[in-house]
């Protein structure tokens, strides 16, 4: 078990979505696994190769442990997004790393540390990022694999108001990354690379684009479950073709479609970091020459769906989008997405500081909210997890009672250092004392979001609480009283908030799965690092 | 060196007498070395991954042992194997796929290098598709000499000039991309291949001859910075693009930039992944890559000698698409021909239209200006 705060496991979900992966089906929704030593103890620490991994290749954990059993090599994995995990890797170098497992190198690459940092890679894998769209939307629109429809097609379907989709966020996870880089350089039209110049050009079509976002979610993963458990939110979604493929809704498989101007495929390189033992590029080079190995591409091609050197390519020709060359770029596309085009977020965060956050905990929330105002930012693109342009936050702090809220907005022509100044002012004030009444705080949250709710905004709330119900309305209550409808009332959107949590200390993550599961949300286990337990859920709101 | 901890101290003292008795500089490096098991040297390489096949090979590591050699390799973009730190300690040799790369390499360790060997080459070639080489053929830029399709450099340039869209050529609903028309290659900032297919790009498109002068060079950077910026980001190794060039199809690149021996081991292996649609294409000039062995110690040597000389290892270099110079040439054609391949690989002799290498200075000029040309992209 590892420090570093992995993507927590998808919750399995037992309708609609047909995945095949073992381990997936039995990992438990609120227990969320930290690392995985794929291969358990029988293999020697010598022969053990510690990476860190993009959580997407959780589906080759079975084949991982069967490699440990007759290679006698086993990986020790610690999951985290692309992004989050490159820059950690860029700042701070390999440390108790000795390789990588990320759906791409693509991001490492464009920094010029990468050439000090990679050792070696080899490509194990590839999976294209596509749109997997109901077969009655696919009908509907008159698209098909065989007649994929180009990305300014895509935008005149979302702007005449026919088509909706879910895709994941291009900072937290490499499927919404792709999704954006496609659109953004098929949208340019130089039919090249994007470069930072490109971008003012391609705002409006993407702001356009967005009103059609109407799931978003932190893991590729999470956005399947979720879509598979309420394909009415979304006419399709943004996502890994190994996982769309494996996917039906009503009965039916997804119909998925590569826009004819390209796609971005991720092609899981396992690399070797500098400075690895000797011990560890022996482990590397068995590793790679197993998975490399017929049959085990030929397994891989067959239980993650994911294309192999045993895989030939489909019929259909599916153009590959090129990647910027530069890390400006990358970065200035970022921004901009989150600054400009981007749907906005509504957030409204309930703040545990009842009388058992005094002291450490209080510090270390107070740390961990700073990721909403950007002081706790160590990377250009942490930075976007603050307060952008467009978006409204409110918290309230709760104990016995639900305290009063503050709300904070920020316009397009505001100076954001401004605003987060004075969230960091707020921040500051909160003292702890009382009792935990997180219910009967959380259902009036809930009717006042609703009130506010609307297409044109990601709503959602975030619970935090480090301790279990000890006042007010219990959760069957309020179970009860959500399912008759009592805290969407009058809202046009208020039906779907969904309600995150994150579990410090004693809380009852059992209890707040069981709520976030409720509402369509999610519970994250904070373990011993808040600050990065709210940097990962900033990326489903 | 990292110590082997496994190895137990007796065990690598006895290692230690032995290194001494014998007088073997680099066994340092060695790790299983078994002092009772007889005279296998171990010898570690850092190559091209264009090469990584070959001495990875159970064949080729089987002869390799025949002759009291454990070879193992680690790979390495040839421009970027020079940069690695303590090269010349850990390496027994470094095995680049250009004379320049390697050349380079020499000169930045004198004292180290013991030789220098070019023992086999390989010409730069286009991996592509038949619907493309047909759209490229109605527009006149791809023609068959022969039984070998050759591109023409001079009229792809023009069309990448021009920026034009795959769609915007005649015929083009067999391939109605709306990228443009440009190879795909390796990263110029780190790959022999893209180094080999710019030096390529600049004899063309200086009236076929060698770029031989600064102004020369200077009055290309736009011209050939376009050829690699407009890639976006690409590969470090040649591995990477002919890897991904078989599976994911004509829609991934249409046109690769590879060593021509990369398709004909893939083709040349059972099961092959080459369909009836994937084509090798030779550009016009075309361009050798010259693989080149730098040694560091005598079992390096002892490997480059192998290579240079023997005519079982001119067999596999064969297989696996590497054409041996000197003693052994001929043996390429040989082995094409065993596997009824002969049309698809232009024979030795047939290469008429050749481009060279400029010098040293100006192959640095070029891929270091060009290099930088990535770092200033933002309006």
């Amino acid at each position: 078990m590892r420090s570093r705060r992995p993507e927590p496991a998808p919750v399995p979900s037992t309708a609609g979505i047909s995945r095949r992966s073992v381990l997936m089906a039995a990992a438990p929704a609120a227990v969320l696994p930290l690392a995985a030593c794929t291969g358990g103890g029988d293999v020697s620490e010598e022969k053990t190769l510690t990476v860190l991994a993009g959580s997407e290749i959780r589906d080759l954990e079975p084949l991982l442990a069967e490699m440990a059993e007759s290679i006698g090599y086993a990986l020790d994995i610690t999951y985290q997004g692309t992004l989050d995990g490159t820059d950690a890797l860029v700042s701070g170098g390999p440390g108790e790393y000795q390789a990588t497992w990320f759906p791409s190198n693509y991001y490492l690459s464009l920094f010029q540390q990468s050439a000090a940092l990679i050792d070696q890679q080899s490509p194990i894998m590839s999976s294209p990022v596509v749109l997997g769209l109901t077969s009655e939307a696919a009908a509907r629109l008159g698209w098909s694999a065989a007649q994929p429809p180009s990305w300014q097609d895509l935008i005149e379907a979302v702007r005449a108001g026919s088509l909706t989709f879910g895709m994941t966020s291009p900072l937290s996870s490499n499927s919404g990354f792709s999704t954006l880089l496609e659109a953004a350089t098929a949208l340019s039209g130089t039919g090249t690379a994007l470069a930072a110049a490109d971008i003012p050009a391609v705002v409006e079509p993407l702001t356009a684009f967005s009103a059609g976002h109407a799931l978003t979610a932190g893991s590729s993963g999470w956005l399947a479950e979720r879509f598979a458990e309420n394909p009415g939110a979304a006419d399709g979604i943004f996502n890994y073709e190994s996982v769309l493929s494996g996917m039906s809704i009503g009965g039916q498989p997804l119909v998925l479609i590569a826009p004819s101007d390209g796609v971005v495929t991720a092609d899981y390189p396992l690399t070797l970091l500098s400075g690895a033992s000797e011990e560890a590029r022996t482990a590397y080079q068995a590793i790679v020459a197993h998975l490399s190995s017929e049959e085990i591409q030929r397994r891989i091609a067959e239980t993650t769906r994911r294309r192999t050197s045993t895989t030939t390519a489909g019929d259909a020709v599916v153009f590959e989008t090129p990647y910027p060359a530069s890390l400006e770029t990358v970065q200035a596309l970022l921004r901009t997405w989150f600054e400009q085009t981007r749907k906005p977020s509504r957030m409204w965060f309930q703040i545990d500081t009842s009388g058992s956050m005094a002291g450490e905990r209080l510090e270390a929330l107070k740390t961990a909210l700073g990721v909403l105002t950007g002081r706790e930012a160590q990377s250009a693109n942490e930075s976007l997890l603050a307060l952008q342009p467009r978006e409204t936050l409110t918290i309230r702090e709760f104990d016995s009672v639900l305290g009063p809220a503050h709300t904070f907005s920020l316009s397009e022509d505001q100076d954001p250092a401004g605003v987060h100044r004075e969230m960091d002012a707020m921040i500051d004030s909160l003292e702890a004392g009382g009792d935990t009444a997180i219910y009967s705080s959380l259902a009036q949250i809930l009717q006042e979001a609703a009130g506010e709710a609307t297409p044109e905004t990601f709503t959602s709330v975030v619970v935090f609480t480090d301790g279990e119900n000890t006042a007010g309305m219990d959760l069957a209550d309020f179970r009860k009283a959500y399912s008759a409808g009592e805290y969407s009332a009058g809202s046009s959107d208020g039906g779907s908030i969904p309600v995150f949590a994150i579990a410090f200390g004693e809380a009852d993550s059992q209890e707040l799965a069981d709520l976030t599961e409720l509402t369509g949300g999610r519970v994250f286990d904070a373990g011993d690092d808040l600050t990065a337990a709210f940097r990962e859920i900033r990326g489903y709101l | 060196m990292r110590s082997k901890a496994t190895a137990g101290i007796i065990g690598g003292a006895i290692v230690i007498v032995l290194v001494v008795l014998l007088g073997v500089a680099y066994f340092s490096r060695s790790t299983g070395f078994n002092p009772f098991g007889g005279s296998t040297v171990e010898v570690r390489g850092i190559v091209g991954s264009e090469k990584a096949d070959f001495f990875r090979d159970p064949e080729v590591i089987a002869l390799f042992e025949k002759h009291d050699l454990a070879v193992t390799v680690d790979t390495a973009g040839s421009w970027e194997m020079g940069r690695k730190p303590g090269l010349t300690e850990t390496y027994d040799f470094a095995f680049p796929a250009s004379d320049v790369a390697g050349r380079r390499i020499q000169q930045e360790n004198p004292d180290a290098t013991r030789s220098v060997s070019t023992p086999f080459f390989s010409p730069i070639a286009i991996a592509t598709f038949q619907p493309v080489l047909d759209v490229l053929a109605q527009n006149g830029v791809a023609t068959k000499v022969g039984d070998t399709w050759q591109i023409d450099m001079d009229a792809y340039l023009a069309l990448v000039s021009q920026d034009t869209r795959w769609n915007q050529l005649a015929g083009s609903e067999a391939y109605p991309s709306s990228r443009s028309v440009l190879f795909s290659s390796t990263d110029i900032r780190s790959s022999n291949s893209a180094g080999m297919y710019m030096a390529l790009a600049s004899y063309s498109l200086n009236g076929d001859e060698v770029v031989s002068t600064p102004e020369q060079a200077s009055a290309q950077v736009d011209q050939l910075s376009r050829l690699f910026i407009g890639q976006g980001y690409a590969q470090s190794s040649s591995a990477g693009p002919f890897e991904r060039y078989l599976s994911r199809g004509a829609g991934e690149a249409p046109l690769v930039v590879i060593y021509e021996g990369q398709f004909f081991a893939e083709q040349a292996r059972e099961n092959s992944r080459i369909t009836d649609q994937m084509v090798l294409a030779y550009p016009s000039p075309t361009i050798f890559s010259t693989h080149t062995g730098v040694t560091f110690s005598e079992g390096g040597d002892a490997v480059m000698q192998l290579l240079s000389e023997d005519p079982e290892f001119a067999r596999l270099l064969a297989e696996h698409g590497f054409r041996t110079s000197g003693p052994n040439a001929g043996v390429f054609d040989q082995v094409v021909a065993e596997h009824g391949l002969q049309g698809s690989y232009r024979p030795a002799g047939e290469f008429v239209d050749l481009a060279q290498m400029p010098s040293y200075e100006i192959m640095t000029y070029l891929l270091e200006t060009i290099g930088s040309r990535y770092e200033i992209q933002t309006p």
